[in-house]
């Protein structure tokens, strides 16, 4: 972010330190963190010391005082997703990037963070993709959604199509079918659009297949 | 917008938008909540428009994006009005049969209509479902009928009328006292009579007060301030508004929780239309009396959620409570009297002033009067928002309107109150829910999360989740909070480890009752609450995770052993294409063997076997 940017900013909130806040997730938003330079600009203009600044940065969980990867995944930690099983889909989410929560991987591809909760809670437990609720999710779904991102890294980031089934009351999911995975990997053919995979990657498992009715 | 400026201006403008709404035109009414977004509902609305240009029914049929319908387990929903039909978990590929057979031919679509999962039958429509018939949706029933973008929708319903008779009718202490009448207690948590809090504020004695819009809304697995607020953010403003005469502030401030940016931006545009519509700012309705409100969005921290820490952090301070000797009704925010109620609260004050104290305290028990939101989430079958009178039972919210627990497992118990709250068993289940019953079970009513749990839950675990948590989420200003929060956890962990002793229960109530009596704000006070009551109901959990090294509900990974069942293994490799170590061997169509010395105890292989082979011990 040019400086330019920032005095925009500052410019809109009057230089008022009690908008310090605001400036800050501003500047969050435009950059994805708080670059240093740009706190000490922020704070010889607004007339506060970088040390007060610094409190702010680093009390707040919406700041970050380091860059952040090309893809962001958080995975929500609240209580309803919490007693459906999201640490064991940290767990699997930690082990599969290797990366920890709330860190980078050195290669700036992806970032693994926690939230407390999203208020998605019918879809628990949730992981958040780039800003995309992915919901239903357990230990597998999540494994092989992180793998068909990594094959998909070079363009653009895709969750992937699990088929479910239901067995035995509990819940089974399949590999998508040998078709379906080679209609994806042939370039030349038409991608299906993304919200259709997500109306189908968000379905309940209670509900039968759709194939049936179509 | 010219502004409204007499009473009979705004009835004619409520009378004229009501005629112009024909009810039995074609209406599709889509449930735009931040739930339902998740869902892809914003797809479905664009589908729709596209499937009615198609067949040239654009300018017949209308669409309608509300907020959030409370039935969240169900999302996306479509009701058809005026047949009343209504369809849920729509998605895309579903529309053009919706427009073809519905909407042209006018049949109902049986796959797409709720079955009871009682008697499988069809039910067409949305009130006859359970989950709404049991209901009292005085606040949420709004929600279903407007567009939260739209003021007109909320004046046709009888929006900001409330506000015009408070402020031509009703004197401010008559207001405080129409309040005090209701019995209208802080929806927030903390239960303090609404009427006492303002008549406080009003009696204090400065140039300048203010009022504040708690909409921090922090505790995991609750969301009605933020459906309340992006779903009918006029009824929060008209409350805010008819608060600052009856108190004599002349600014407000909405605290909006940083996660919730569909929130802001209604919000943000209904202050915009309320402004120009002369319900805001300058001179409002013509009678001389200013008040304008602010929208803030918080840094993300629970904590913001205490009064006095979110007074600092408005003040561009980090948000750490101070001790409250001197009340915020004296001084809060900028050191003057300050004024904050959460969002359920301003959304009851116009109910209450326009239909009187006495509709609203006719609903509920003595001590407690309206009704009240949950946010019934967890181990149910009806994930969502439902909005009950006062002293029903939990009984009657878990399994009338939740539905009970799916895949016919065993309710184990129910977390109100968010992390200062507490677990209530099953033999508790008939305890009628208001703010006083609550806390004798050592529970509280807090905000209005209700977080079910079942057999596959393990207390203990729970008790740690809450507690680490919370060490996160503790400013560290109060020695009692921040060490004794981190003792409890370490403490937990060791047990969830297998590695607690027999002392640690009494330890833990050792220190519970000291942060009690030594933190500073109510965030360390109640911390201990949720060790306290599973202490207290299921003591039998701890004592087997301590005595038998064994965890009931085979969640504690340490504590569990996967082990497979030869004469069930069929040998589909299913579970050694996913163990991640990998440490499960087999040979095809042979029983499969794990390597205890390697396996994590992630459970990937006992949620691929679909032939009951692996087995937890």
């Amino acid at each position: 972010m040019v400086l330019k940017q920032v005095d925009q900013i500052l410019k809109h909130y009057k230089y008022d330190s009690a908008d310090i806040i605001a400036i800050l997730q501003d500047v969050q938003e435009g950059h994805r963190f708080l670059p240093q330079d740009v706190l000490t600009y922020i704070a010889d203009k607004v007339n506060i010391s970088l040390s007060r600044i610094y409190h702010l940065a680093t009390f707040f969980k919406a700041f970050s005082l380091e860059p952040r990867g090309r893809h962001v995944l958080h995975v929500c930690m609240g209580t309803a997703c919490h007693v459906r099983g999201a640490p064991r889909i940290l767990d699997a989410v930690e082990r599969s990037l290797k990366i920890k929560a709330g860190t980078t991987a050195s290669d700036m591809s992806y970032t693994l963070e926690t939230v407390n909760c999203i208020g998605a809670c019918a879809m628990g437990p949730v992981v958040v993709v780039d800003g995309r609720a992915q919901g239903k999710m357990n230990s597998l779904k999540a494994e092989r959604m992180l793998q068909r991102m990594k094959e998909g890294e070079a363009g653009e980031a895709k969750p992937v199509v699990v088929e479910k089934k239901e067995a035995k009351g509990k819940v089974v999911q399949r590999r998508p079918r040998k078709q379906a995975a080679k209609k994806i990997e042939k370039p030349h053919k038409k991608k299906k659009p993304v919200a259709k995979v997500r109306a189908r990657a968000s379905r309940t498992p209670k509900r039968p297949a759709k194939r049936a009715r179509r | 917008m010219e502004k409204i400026r007499s009473l009979r201006q705004l009835e004619e403008l409520q009378r004229s938008l009501v005629s112009k709404t024909d009810p039995d035109a074609p209406t599709l009414t889509l449930c735009g909540g931040t739930g339902c977004r998740a869902y892809g509902c914003l797809e479905v609305v664009s589908a729709f428009r596209q499937e009615l240009k198609k067949h040239k029914l654009s300018r017949k049929v209308a669409i309608r994006t509300t907020g959030c319908h409370g039935f969240c387990e169900k999302g996306p929903m479509v009701l058809l009005s005026p047949q009343e039909i209504f369809y849920q978990q729509v998605s895309e590929a579903d529309v053009p049969e919706i427009v073809e057979k519905t909407l042209i031919n006018g049949e109902t679509i049986d796959r797409l209509l709720y079955k009871d999962p009682l008697t499988g039958q069809s039910i067409v429509k949305e009130f006859d479902i359970p989950f709404y018939k049991l209901q009292n949706r005085l606040l949420l029933g709004t929600n279903l009928v407007i567009d939260p973008t739209s003021i007109t929708d909320y004046i046709a319903q009888g929006g900001y009328q409330a506000l015009w008779k408070a402020l031509t009718s009703m004197s401010p202490e008559e207001i405080i006292n129409e309040v005090k009448r209701s019995g209208l207690r802080g929806r927030g948590g903390g239960g303090f009579p609404t009427g006492r809090k303002w008549e406080s504020c009003r009696k204090a004695q400065a140039e300048n007060k203010y009022i504040i819009c708690n909409a921090d809304e922090g505790d995991p697995g609750a969301y009605m301030d933020r459906s309340l607020l992006e779903g009918n953010p006029h009824c929060v403003i008209e409350g805010m508004v008819i608060g600052g005469y009856a108190i004599g502030a002349r600014e407000g401030y909405i605290y909006v929780r940083n996660e919730y940016p569909l929130a802001v931006a209604h919000a943000g545009k209904a202050l915009k239309t309320a402004r120009s519509y002369g319900f805001l700012g300058h001179d409002i309705l013509g009678t001389g009396f200013s008040f304008d409100i602010k929208i803030t969005k918080g840094g993300g921290a629970f904590v913001c959620g205490e009064s006095t820490a979110l007074m600092a952090s408005l003040e561009g301070r980090p948000g750490e409570p101070r001790a409250k000797y001197i009340h915020t009704a004296e001084r809060g925010l900028f050191d003057r009297p300050t004024n904050l109620n959460n969002v359920e609260t301003w959304a009851n004050v116009p109910l209450i002033i326009l239909n009187g104290s006495s509709s609203f305290a006719a609903l509920g028990t003595d001590g407690s009067k309206g009704t009240k939101i949950f946010s019934l989430v967890g181990k149910i079958n009806n994930t969502g928002l439902v909005e009950v009178p006062m002293g029903i039972t939990l009984k009657e919210i878990i399994f009338d309107i939740g539905g009970g627990i799916p895949n016919g497992k065993r309710f184990k118990a129910v977390q109100t109150g968010g992390p200062s709250g507490g677990c209530i068993p099953e033999n508790l289940l008939d305890l009628r829910v208001d703010f006083d019953e609550l806390s004798k079970a050592g529970s509280m009513m807090g905000s209005g999360g209700m977080i079910v749990m079942d057999e596959d839950n393990c207390m203990v675990d729970v008790a740690r989740y809450f507690v680490t948590f919370l060490e996160e989420e503790s400013c560290g200003k109060c020695t009692p909070c921040r060490e004794g929060l981190r003792r409890m956890r370490e403490i937990l962990t060791r047990v969830c480890e297998g590695e607690g002793t027999e002392e640690d229960p009494d330890m833990l109530i050792k220190i519970a009752m000291a942060m009690k009596a030594g933190s500073l704000c109510d965030l360390g006070r109640t911390a201990a609450n949720p060790i306290l009551t599973t202490i207290r109901y299921f003591r039998h959990e701890y004592e087997a995770h301590i005595g038998q090294r064994k965890c009931p509900a085979f969640v504690c990974k340490n504590l569990v052993q996967y082990l497979i069942d030869p004469k069930k293994c069929v040998g589909c490799q299913a579970c050694a294409r996913v163990c991640p170590v990998p440490c499960i061997k087999g040979r095809k169509k042979k029983p499969h063997v794990i390597n205890q010395a390697r396996c994590i105890h992630c459970g990937s292989c006992f949620d691929a076997c679909r032939f009951d082979a692996v087995q937890r011990t």
